[in-house]
């Protein structure tokens, strides 16, 4: 009975040819990408509002 | 400070990372979008987190009568607000295709929504008193009673009727992830990873606002 369940679950369709393919490294790469620019840029702000309050 | 940024970095690099190649469970109509779970919810968390910190703000406000702890509320409540807009909309996106319609009147769906309604009320609230110390007086005694009333409509009931959205209508907590431990290991740091980046944009807008209110 497990096994059938397994067996069925297995058969649940995902994004297994996207993966297989390698394709899925560029998404990767691309949302990081993009997390690092708005880290960069969130990072440079509070740098430039640290120097507005100095003055 | 300096570590919750670092923090925030390293978690949400790994989020991004292992929130797309890790294995997770195969479950029918969910499908890939059981990921959404590692984005759409610890938008929920961080901005109850940011709101409570608002909510705790504002009461020091109260019992102090300083004017700095009632910025300081504002400003969570703010970026706080930000992430919950976040939260509905990923979240209607995935609704979109998982129960094939944007919106439906689900306790939890609209729960969320009021809730954010009367945040909303509170910067309109705020915004339309001149005088500094009446402003402060009434938005915090608004922004506490807005916490509380955002617990019951967001946790308790959804969880006393029906609802359609995962972990509730009777169902406690997490309790259709609990016994997977593949899906704990991204959402943990995502949630850890996701509030440290409210509390640094959180700090950035403070100091902003400390600047323009001095002029």
């Amino acid at each position: 009975m497990i096994l059938l369940f397994n067996m069925l679950l297995q058969n649940v369709e995902m994004a297994d040819v996207l993966r297989s393919e390698g394709k899925i490294y560029v998404v990767v790469v691309i949302f990081l990408l993009i997390l690092a620019a708005l880290f960069i840029y969130l990072y440079r702000i509070e740098k430039k509002i640290d120097r507005l309050k100095n003055k | 400070m300096r570590y919750i940024k670092i923090l925030c970095v390293l978690l949400l690099t790994f989020t991004a990372t292992a929130g797309i190649l890790f294995e997770v469970p195969r479950l029918p109509i969910l499908n890939e979008t059981i990921r959404v779970l590692y984005f759409h919810v610890p938008m929920w968390f961080t901005m109850i987190f940011l709101l409570l910190l608002s909510s705790v703000n504002a009461y020091r406000f109260i019992s102090t009568k300083n004017i700095k702890y009632d910025l300081i509320s504002y400003n969570y409540a703010h970026v706080g607000v930000y992430f919950g807009v976040l939260g509905i909309l990923t979240g209607m996106v995935w609704a979109n295709y998982t129960w094939g319609t944007f919106w439906t009147n689900d306790p939890k769906l609209n729960g969320s929504a009021i809730g954010l309604l009367i945040y909303f009320g509170y910067f309109i609230l705020r915004n339309s008193i001149e005088d500094e110390s009446k402003k402060a007086k009434v938005s915090s005694v608004y922004s506490v009673f807005a916490f509380s009333m955002l617990i019951p409509l967001i946790f308790i009931l959804p969880r006393l009727t029906d609802s359609l959205h995962p972990g509730n209508g009777g169902n406690p907590g997490f309790n259709v992830y609990d016994l997977n431990s593949q899906l704990r290991i991204v959402f943990y740091p995502a949630v850890i990873g996701f509030i440290c980046l409210g509390l640094w944009i959180a700090d950035v807008k403070h100091k902003l606002l400390k600047i323009t209110n001095k002029r």
